[in-house]
Parts: C-alpha cells; sequence; structure tokens
C-alpha cells in the first residue's frame, strides 16, 4: 500500500496514535515508540497501562528511575502476590490505579502492604479483586482455622470502587458491611467461595442502594452463615437496590431452604428480576426457577439444561419474562453446528407460545423449524432480538439472502404480509414472511452475523 | 428524512438523516438546531472525502449506533476488517482524519486497523520509512528506551 502524505496528518494526532496502539501488541507498541519522540510519549501509554505479575516477573527488577518516567502511566496491576510485587508498586509515581487484583497469602507483610496499597489507591481505585486460598475441606471449621482473613478498613472513609470480587477469603460480617459503606458508587459484587463470620443479631446491616449486580452461589448469600450461626441474617438484606442476580453452581438446598430464600428475596430484594444461572445442571435450575423468584424478567442458562422440569419452571413466569438467553456449551456457533438437544423443538416453540412480553430470544444452539412459526398462535409479537438457527437455512448465502431480503422489505416500510402460502415457497421465503410479522424486530441473526433492521 | 452536507470546497450533498447520523457529530448539530433545513457546513472535509464517507456509511446504515466497547482487554484485534471495508480503507487514508473529526467510531478503528497492520512486524526504521517521519533521537536515547521497555517485549 502506498504511503500518502494525509497517513502522516493523521499520524500526528496523539489520539490517532493511543488508537493504533491499540491494536497492537506491546512488541510492535515499543518499535514505535522508538520511532521519534512525540510518537514514545503516544505509545507508551499502552505498553506500560497493565502490569502482569504472573507474565512480567522481571519488572520488580526494573531501576527506580525508570519507574519515575513511565509509572504514572500505570492504571492497572494482576497477579500481584508477592511482597516484592508490592514493593515495587510503591514508587510515588505510580499514583494512579484504577485495578488491583490480588492474591493473598497467609504472609501478614504482604497482607499489611496490600492493605497500604489499597488505601494509597483508595481514590482513583475502581475494580478490586481479592483472592485468597481455602483448604480443599468441606468442614467449615477446618477453613476457617486455615482461611485468610480480610478486613478491607483501608477502603475507608470512602473509596471509588465500582466492582469488588472476593474468592476464597473468611471476612466478618461487620467488615463486609464496612466495606459497603465506604464504597458509594459500588455496582457489583462478586463472591466466590466467601466464608462469612462474627454474625451477631446487634451488627448494624449496612444497606447499599447503589449495588444491583450481585454474583454468587445461593449457599453464598443463605445457607452458610446458617450453619455456623443458627438465625443468621441472609447477605441479601445488604443489597436494597439488587436487580441481576448471577447465581454460581451450589449445593442442592432443601424445599425449606428455598422457601425461606423467596421470603428472603421478597423482602430484601424487591427489584430482583434478572437471573443468570452459571450451572448446568438442569435439576438444579429447575429447583431455583421453581418457588425462586418473583416476576422474574431476565432469564439466562446453558441450552443444554433445557428440559421439561426447567420448562415448566420458565411457564411460571410467562406474564414477566421479557428475555431467554440460553447459552451454547460451543465458542463459536455457526451453520454447521449440530443443533445439541433434539427435542428444543416443541419446548422453544412454547415459550414463543406463552411468553407475550417476550423481547429477547436468544438460542443460538437451536435450529428452528419455520413451519412451527406458520401453524402455531404466536404470542410474543413485541419480540425485538432473535438468534436461532432454522432448518433449511444451512449456507451463508441463504442465510445472507433471506436476511437482506428483510432489510429491504423492512425499510420499504411495508410491514405486510404475504399470505401465508407455503407450498412450494423457498424457506428463505418463508422465513422471511414469518419474521416481517414481528414489526419491533431490531436484530436477528441466523447463524452467520448480527443484522441489524430500520426501525419504524 | 434528508439532510444537506456542504464540503470544505463547497459542493453540496443531499444525505438521508439516518445515514448522516453514523457521524456522531453530525448527530449532535442536528438535535441542537432542530427541525431545519439549514445546510451543515464540514469545513474541514474536502468533497473528495466527504464522498467516501458517505459511501462507508450507505454500505454500513444497519449496522448498530453504538458498538460496545470492550474495555477489559486492552489489545483488540485487528485483523477481523471486513472484505469491503479493507478495499474500501486501501483507497485513502485521508478518511481517517474526516472519521476522527466526524466522530464515525467504527470507520475511525477500520482506519486505524489499516494502519496497525502496516506497522506490525516493522523494525522502528521501517516504519519511519513507511510514514515519512524523521528520526529525533540520538542512538543512546534509542538505546535506552528499548531497555527500559525491554521487560514488556513478550505482551
Amino acid at each position: 500500500m502506498a504511503p500518502t502524505s494525509m497517513t502522516t496528518r493523521a499520524l500526528d494526532l496523539p489520539e490517532i496514535k493511543a488508537r493504533i496502539a491499540s491494536f497492537l501488541n506491546n512488541k510492535d507498541r515499543i518499535s514505535c515508540m522508538l520511532v521519534s519522540r512525540d510518537w514514545c510519549s503516544a505509545f507508551a501509554g499502552l505498553v506500560w497501562n497493565t502490569l502482569d505479575f504472573d507474565k512480567d516477573e522481571s519488572f520488580s527488577k526494573i531501576p527506580q528511575d525508570v519507574i519515575s518516567k513511565y509509572g504514572h502511566l500505570i492504571r492497572n496491576v494482576v497477579q500481584v502476590s508477592k511482597e516484592e510485587h508490592i514493593m515495587a508498586l510503591q514508587h510515588p509515581s505510580i499514583a494512579c490505579l484504577n485495578k488491583i487484583e490480588f492474591f493473598i497469602t497467609h504472609n501478614n507483610l504482604s497482607i499489611l502492604l496490600f492493605h497500604d496499597l489499597v488505601g494509597y489507591h483508595r481514590q482513583s481505585l475502581t475494580a478490586l479483586r481479592v483472592s485468597g486460598e481455602l483448604v480443599a475441606d468441606d468442614f467449615l471449621e477446618e477453613q476457617v482455622t486455615s482461611g485468610v482473613y480480610l478486613t478491607l478498613d483501608s477502603l475507608r472513609p470512602t473509596c471509588s470502587l465500582v466492582s469488588l470480587i472476593l474468592v476464597e477469603v473468611c471476612i466478618s460480617r461487620r467488615a463486609f458491611s464496612s466495606i459497603l459503606r465506604s464504597c458509594p458508587s459500588l455496582q457489583s459484587v462478586e463472591l466466590l467461595d466467601v466464608i462469612f463470620l462474627g454474625y451477631s443479631p446487634m451488627l448494624e446491616h449496612f444497606r447499599h442502594t447503589g449495588l444491583r449486580t450481585l454474583s454468587a452461589a445461593r449457599d453464598q448469600v443463605w445457607s452458610n452463615g446458617e450453619q455456623l450461626l443458627p438465625g443468621t441474617q441472609s447477605l441479601l438484606i445488604h443489597f436494597p437496590a439488587l436487580e441481576t442476580w448471577k447465581i454460581k453452581d451450589s449445593r442442592v438446598e432443601s424445599l425449606a431452604v428455598l422457601e425461606k430464600l423467596k421470603v428472603a428475596i421478597l423482602i430484601n430484594c424487591p427489584k430482583l428480576k434478572r437471573v443468570r444461572f452459571s450451572m448446568t445442571e438442569a435439576d438444579r435450575i429447575a429447583t431455583y426457577l421453581d418457588n425462586g423468584f418473583h416476576g422474574l424478567e431476565y432469564c439466562s442458562f446453558n441450552y443444554t439444561a433445557l428440559n421439561q422440569p426447567v420448562l415448566l419452571g420458565l411457564l411460571e413466569y410467562q406474564a414477566t419474562l421479557t428475555s431467554i438467553v440460553l447459552i451454547s456449551k460451543a465458542v463459536k456457533i455457526d451453520l454447521s453446528t449440530p443443533d445439541e438437544l433434539t427435542s428444543s423443538k416443541k419446548m422453544i416453540g412454547l415459550l414463543l407460545k406463552t411468553c407475550e412480553r417476550l423481547q429477547v430470544l436468544s438460542a443460538e444452539g437451536h435450529r428452528m423449524d419455520v413451519c412451527y412459526l406458520e401453524d402455531e398462535n404466536i404470542a410474543c409479537m413485541g419480540l425485538q432480538e432473535l438468534r436461532v438457527r432454522f432448518l433449511g437455512l444451512d449456507t451463508p448465502a441463504l442465510v445472507d439472502g433471506c436476511l437482506e431480503t428483510l432489510s429491504t422489505r423492512r425499510k420499504s416500510g411495508a410491514g405486510t404480509v404475504d399470505g401465508p402460502s407455503k407450498s412450494g415457497k423457498l424457506v428463505s421465503d418463508r422465513v422471511c414472511c414469518q419474521l416481517m410479522r414481528f414489526k419491533k424486530l431490531r436484530m436477528v441473526w441466523l447463524g452467520t452475523r448480527e443484522y441489524y433492521l430500520a426501525t419504524y | 428524512m434528508t439532510v444537506i452536507l456542504v464540503s470544505s470546497d463547497n459542493q453540496d450533498f443531499k444525505v438521508d438523516k439516518e445515514v448522516a447520523e453514523r457521524s456522531i457529530l453530525i448527530k449532535n448539530m442536528l438535535e441542537d438546531v432542530g427541525e431545519s433545513d439549514s445546510p451543515i457546513p464540514l469545513p474541514n472535509v474536502t468533497a473528495a472525502v466527504l464522498t467516501k464517507v458517505i459511501e462507508y456509511c450507505e454500505h454500513h446504515r444497519n449496522d448498530p449506533v453504538q458498538v460496545p466497547e470492550e474495555t477489559d482487554d486492552p489489545r483488540k484485534r485487528s485483523n477481523d476488517i471486513e472484505e469491503w471495508d479493507m478495499k474500501f480503507m486501501q483507497v485513502d487514508h485521508e478518511i481517517i482524519l474526516a472519521a476522527n473529526y466526524l466522530d464515525i467510531k467504527p470507520l475511525l478503528d477500520v482506519g486505524c486497523k489499516t494502519v496497525a497492520n502496516i506497522i506490525k512486524g516493522k523494525t522502528p526504521e521501517e516504519i519511519r520509512k513507511a510514514f515519512n517521519i524523521v528520526n529525533d533521537f540520538t542512538p543512546e536515547e534509542e538505546a535506552q528506551i528499548k531497555k527500559e521497555n525491554e521487560w514488556a517485549e513478550d505482551r
């Protein structure tokens, strides 16, 4: 490609250089730094943006004067685990960290240094992840004696944290409450095998009114405190504004526990309308859905977990569900990927027939039969987003042809539906015809790429 | 509904509002003036470039307006340029400037990816040659910067 003088002019702007840098690896970025003084300052930003101590083991050996020169560019530090890592980060030029990911060990010095680091950056910090290590033992007592204890008082009085992740650490309920109080901007919390201790009914439960997203197993917010200290209040009491809960896998609980949880959700988190299950076992998802929630709007789980009990669970919420997102195991689904579920036709169909408020249906693993749309009485006419594949539309050319026609017809604003005749017509015509009926449809994916349709 | 855009060399372009609004700059301008037939002057864009930009916006008129930014991964891919976009960018680099000025992020990204692909694997000297840049470092300075950043090279 012949370079033009205009390229050079575009490259005079630092913001364009920074954008180009985002598409390069560090080796190329460093080559760019060596081009000229001007280029050096523009490309240094991303080279120094993130320190990963797993990969950048040699970072702790960098001379102080080099850190003085570039330290102000460092924003994220991940895989921090050793004392020398934190020592290296104590340089005064490193003054504005946004994200810290820390592996905590039993070493008291490193815990102390970690708290210092967090305290120093609490005005700029937006994301914090702390993970310890619990012994592989089911006995809670065992874990409590060997676990890593965390207080995070260093976040006080106020911290700019938006997202907090705690993994395999022990923390007291008072300390947890105090973290929430010090972080008014907090929007999401993820808890994975955290052991909460020291509950007392006399404790003040700080209610965080900004926190919208929780990612945790149910026994994390509910039963593990109950085991240790009967009468413990559910963790949900802290999250009155909770909207989304990503439920991680946990033990199957008794129906009695489920009923209790249902009450706890109703009292503590009346706004909780969105759940995502990251477990794959259908029977667990069915147990959660049955009795678990009130007025569910968004539900997401693994596509292969869709079976009759799960479907029945979903149908409990047919009046309120607006989004059903079924995730496929395969990383990338294309037209040749086989349908992982053989009995899915009726089940997906039943959802279309009953959930009249449905706006988003995503089941990339599913192959839909257009006959079903033609023959059955579809309820969800307000559908806005659809991700399925259709039987018979199995080459990119067919899919693109169908969607181009759909897009053109929509643009012409017609919105009219051809007669219901289907015999002798091509599948792509029939699919196009059926999709025309969904007047609010904005986005369609049929196995190739996303198509965005004109809206009226 | 159509709007009239006026290039720096005073040529008028009649464009669908939906297409023109791919440019966040124009979109904001239209929102500010409200309902109006008055032409929009674009003093930083020549007719030749504006023709190309409009061609791009027409081709991508059905794309989502805001592509979600994936902030987690600081390194983005540059090998995913659509075939149509690739041919399109080969013609003219002035478009990058126009995309920046008009605030059309997807077009700016295509442009920056194209430049990134030129840079990939080149030595500093080869990059200077490709973009006509004068080296204002002394050999010592260059060696020093190379040494200071060595630790980060493998990422």
